[in-house]
């Protein structure tokens, strides 16, 4: 079964629209959301919560559309992050939990409060004198603590300091060793997607450029380093993007399986991937 | 809803226990005027809910939760019921001690029309509320306050008809009657406002 579907999704808000969007995350395996700001991350992740509903297309999240009535249960199994907590600032951490309690059906107070305790955030310290590390730690404590089977994060990790990010990814990795746990995790910080997903999908001006296992990825491609001239005898459709140093010197993204198998490649990071088609896009 | 309430209960909790306080110290005053002041500002608990959703942004979090759009929007209207209901109750508790001392005559039926037109107010408000952001929705409700008891005022003088007059006069049974149909009205309005307000995102 697949944790999430989005398929031939559209949605338009004024000048921006998503268009056309197919997605698959497969049940047990970790989807890192990739764009540039406004490219429809944050909306994408409303549509498959059913926060917002699509002009078009279908949404299945766990086996169930979004937008029939038993997707209301089916969000008990949902863990969500957003990209800001959203909590009342007056309410402090033990509060949030108490309400929580009433919210979920699995609630599970001690796994709350040893992850409160991980996180050494006070329980009764209110969440206006939190600071955003803090309040994210919070979040991803109360997604943790109802046995979700998806965890949804929108830019989760943004605003904590390494050691914190570290230990989150740890805690997102031990969910998934359950095989029926699934995480869509949208982020700026590449490295941390490239540490932690199996999949990686490539948002761009609200359409879906690439959607791929992050191991195939990686082999797919190749950066190119070498002369202006020796780039030029590279096979058009071979580079996907390029960028030129003030010495002539180049250095570039190519497909693999186009160029010469003797030609010298380094292997790539996901953010050269990302970074390089959006640069090759711009250039045609 | 129970999660809804409860939440609502934390981020209120400081302005429930002024409103305890003022709302006795407004009630044993010797007019029926403070007495409006203290129950509106009852009415007014579930607009200030909105305020703290709003500014936390709340509710973009609470559309991705186990909340059904009944249990939102219900929770709000009980909000305010239980709000009107039980200040009103205690500040009448208190006129009816206090009074019973002086030897004044207790205010009941004045007391009793106040909470029906105060639901009916709020009846009118919500609904807006769950419309719009909630800078707009403080001139819209003025808008639509005005334009409903205005018409209705309007109305009332083409038919000859004294509107204070028509309300001090009418039969007790009449006030709960529209305040009952007043809400039930709103609560599908405001589940309509709800949805359309999600749709634009």
């Amino acid at each position: 079964m697949n944790a999430i579907e989005l398929s031939h999704i559209q949605k338009s808000f004024g000048s921006f629209a998503i268009q056309d969007l197919t997605l698959t995350v497969p049940e047990g395996s970790i989807c890192g959301l990739v764009g540039e700001n406004g490219a429809g991350k944050s909306t994408t992740i409303r549509l498959l919560m059913g926060a917002l509903p699509a002009d078009g297309g279908t949404v299945r999240v766990l086996g169930s559309d979004v937008e029939d009535p038993a997707f209301f249960a089916v969000k008990e199994q949902v863990g969500v992050v957003l990209d800001e907590a959203y909590f009342p600032e007056v309410l402090s951490a033990a509060q949030v939990g108490r309400v929580l309690a009433d919210t979920y059906r699995n609630w599970d107070k001690e796994r709350y409060q040893e992850l409160l305790r991980r996180f050494d955030l006070p329980e009764k310290k209110i969440f206006k004198e939190y600071s955003r590390g803090m309040r994210m730690k919070l979040a991803i404590a109360a997604a943790l603590s109802h046995a979700p089977k998806l965890l949804v994060l929108d830019e989760a990790t943004a605003g904590l300091d390494p050691i914190i990010r570290d230990e989150v990814l740890d805690l997102l990795y031990d969910f998934t060793r359950e095989e029926d746990h699934s995480i869509l995790i949208s982020s700026h910080i590449l490295s941390d997607l490239e540490k932690l997903c199996d999949t990686i999908a490539f948002l761009h001006q609200g359409r879906l450029l690439f959607c791929e296992e992050k191991d195939r990825l990686l082999e797919e491609y190749g950066i190119f380093t070498g002369t202006a001239e020796q780039a030029e005898s590279l096979r058009r459709e071979a580079v996907v993007g390029r960028e030129e140093s003030a010495y002539g010197g180049v250095r570039a993204l190519v497909r693999r399986d186009l160029v010469p198998p003797a030609l010298e490649l380094e292997k790539p990071t996901v953010e050269d991937v990302i970074l390089f088609t959006v640069k090759g896009g711009k250039r045609a | 809803m129970k999660a809804l309430l409860r939440k609502d209960f934390y981020v209120l909790k400081k302005q429930l226990g002024f409103l305890a306080v003022a709302i006795v110290a407004f009630y044993i005053l010797p007019n029926v005027g403070s007495n409006v002041v203290a129950t509106l500002y009852a009415v007014m608990l579930p607009t200030s809910a909105f305020t703290y959703d709003d500014h936390s942004r709340w509710g973009e979090l609470a559309a991705m939760m186990p909340y059904s759009t009944w249990d939102i929007v219900l929770s709000r209207y009980v909000l305010g019921w239980l709000s009107v209901l039980t200040f009103t109750a205690i500040g009448a508790c208190g006129q009816l001690v206090l009074y019973r001392v002086l030897g004044e005559t207790f205010r009941g039926r004045e007391i009793f029309v106040l909470v029906c037109i105060a639901l009916c107010l709020m009846a009118l408000s919500l609904p807006v509320y769950f419309r719009y952001d909630v800078e707009k929705s403080r001139f819209v409700r003025l808008l639509v306050v005005m334009l409903i008891c205005g018409t209705i005022g309007g109305v009332m003088a083409l038919m000859g008809a004294d509107t204070e007059e028509s309300l001090v006069r009418a039969p007790l049974w009449v006030y709960p009657l529209i305040a009952v149909a007043c809400n039930a009205v709103s609560v599908f309005a405001a589940m309509a406002a709800y949805r359309a307000r999600r749709r634009k995102g």
